[in-house]
């Protein structure tokens, strides 16, 4: 009878199920914890909180605490959980990745197949760099980003906010200018109503070191004019929530590297978690 | 979350009494999971893989992990989940393996039925998904339901034509067996 032989292979095997050290299981955990936590350095400062300017009356961190050579960009408590990070690896080769999730089981995976040639990551984000510029990406549930409290007369986002008007708030953030004017886009693959618009913030970038002057640093984010990013912004209806995806672009990437980042985000999808 | 702290990453390691129900957890699911998602994808070594991930993910949640409802049913669908994910599929396992080395299962031991197990395996993969968790898990159809996130009317008909394909097999094992 076959009810009885699954019985007792079941039985059986887990008899044969060698347990590992789970000491071992508790310390991934929390390196995958601290990696979450780590997660909005890149993709959020590069993507949201500099782009919106957020950052900019924000003090230094202390030097001591911070690695000689590396650019600091200061992320303020901005109320905002990334979705997705990817850290698998320093060479984020063409394939189809997890976006493992921030914050826990009630919020949905996604998958995100990256198209074309690799790009390099880091524990928060996935960058794509060249001579001509730079692309990061970062997906961000909007908690209402108070842009106002750094920016005096500017748009604050707080919370309860319908797509419609997050979407107008930030248009309305100082020094932003609309480059494509807000319109329904597709996203997840439409599984979410969305609204797409694209940006231009101007920034400020800080070197903790010396090691980089500032005007060179401002040089490498887009040059004389100012460094500025420029950002696509789509803001997602998910449920009760607004969800806030980015793609920001320094300087002049390649119209190559546009396209593969357009492509790029047209691969996200959500896929449900528990 | 301040500037420092993210640049930095200090991270506090979990409570003393949360370890300890982490590991009460662990060795009270760890074997159940592993056959079970052994029967779910057929293979043994991708089954300690999953159920490992999973428990990982546990320990990301801290505290919020061990407060749930039913922390076994939690990490049986997140490995589901992993199994599920494209990029499971696609990704070399020999990284993570590296980083945790554990002793490998004695699969000959894990597969001391193995007339059950490639019973299993000739199912179709939605079949096998709903007959392991049915049988090997104990879950009823509602729960398969949920789990696998598809209609009860679906699990319902696929239990039924996996339970058909799998006596024939066992049987057709049986009969060859007395030869």
């Amino acid at each position: 009878m076959s009810d009885q032989k699954i019985t007792e292979f079941r039985e059986r095997a887990e008899l044969g199920v060698r347990p590992m050290d789970p000491d071992r299981l508790l310390e991934r955990g929390r390196a995958l914890r601290r990696r979450r936590q780590l997660a909005p350095v890149a993709a959020l400062a590069a993507a949201v909180a500099v782009g919106y300017g957020v950052y900019t009356s924000i003090p230094d961190p202390a030097p001591s605490q911070t690695p000689a050579g590396q650019i600091t960009i200061p992320v303020p408590e901005l109320g905002l959980r990334v979705l997705g990070e990817v850290t698998r690896g320093e060479v984020f080769e063409p394939g189809t990745y997890a976006l493992e999730i921030v914050g826990g089981d009630d919020v949905p995976d996604a998958v995100l197949d990256v198209v074309g040639e690799g790009w390099r990551t880091t524990s928060s984000g996935a960058w794509h760099n060249s001579t001509s510029g730079a692309i990061s990406w970062g997906i961000a549930e909007y908690r209402g980003m108070d842009v106002a409290r750094c920016e005096p007369g500017g748009a604050g986002l707080p919370s309860g906010l319908s797509r419609a008007q997050v979407v107008d708030r930030i248009a309305e953030v100082p020094g932003t200018r609309v480059l494509d004017a807000p319109s329904p886009a597709p996203f997840f693959s439409a599984e979410l109503p969305a609204t797409h618009l694209q940006v231009s913030i101007p920034m400020k970038i800080r070197c903790a070191t010396e090691l980089e002057t500032e005007p060179a640093l401002d040089s490498m984010w887009g040059g004389r004019l100012g460094p500025r990013v420029t950002v696509d912004v789509w803001v997602l209806e998910y449920g009760d929530d607004v969800l806030l995806a980015t793609l920001s672009s320094r300087g002049n990437p390649s119209s190559e590297m546009l396209d593969e980042r357009t492509s790029t985000l047209e691969s996200l999808r959500f896929a449900p978690l528990p | 979350m301040d500037a420092e702290t993210l640049a930095v990453g200090r991270e506090p390691a979990l409570p003393r009494s949360e370890e300890l129900a982490f590991r009460h957890v662990f060795d009270m699911s760890y074997r159940r999971l592993v056959v079970q998602l052994y029967g779910v994808t057929g293979d043994a070594t991708e089954a300690e893989d999953l159920v490992q991930e999973a428990f990982v993910k546990g320990a990301a949640l801290g505290r919020r992990f061990i407060e749930l409802d039913n922390p076994e049913a939690w990490l049986r669908t997140v490995a589901i989940n992993l199994q599920r994910s494209r990029w499971r599929r696609l990704r070399n396992f020999s990284r993570i393996r590296d980083q945790v080395a554990p002793p490998p299962t004695d699969v000959t031991t894990l597969e001391d039925r193995l007339d059950v197990i490639e019973a299993l395996r000739a199912l179709p993969e939605g079949m096998r998904e709903v007959v392991a968790l049915h049988y090997l898990a104990d879950l009823d159809v509602a729960t398969v339901a949920e789990t696998l996130g598809i209609p009860e009317g679906t699990v319902k008909s696929r239990l039924s034509r996996g339970r058909e394909a799998l006596a024939q097999a066992l049987a057709d094992e049986e009969g060859a067996g007395h030869v």
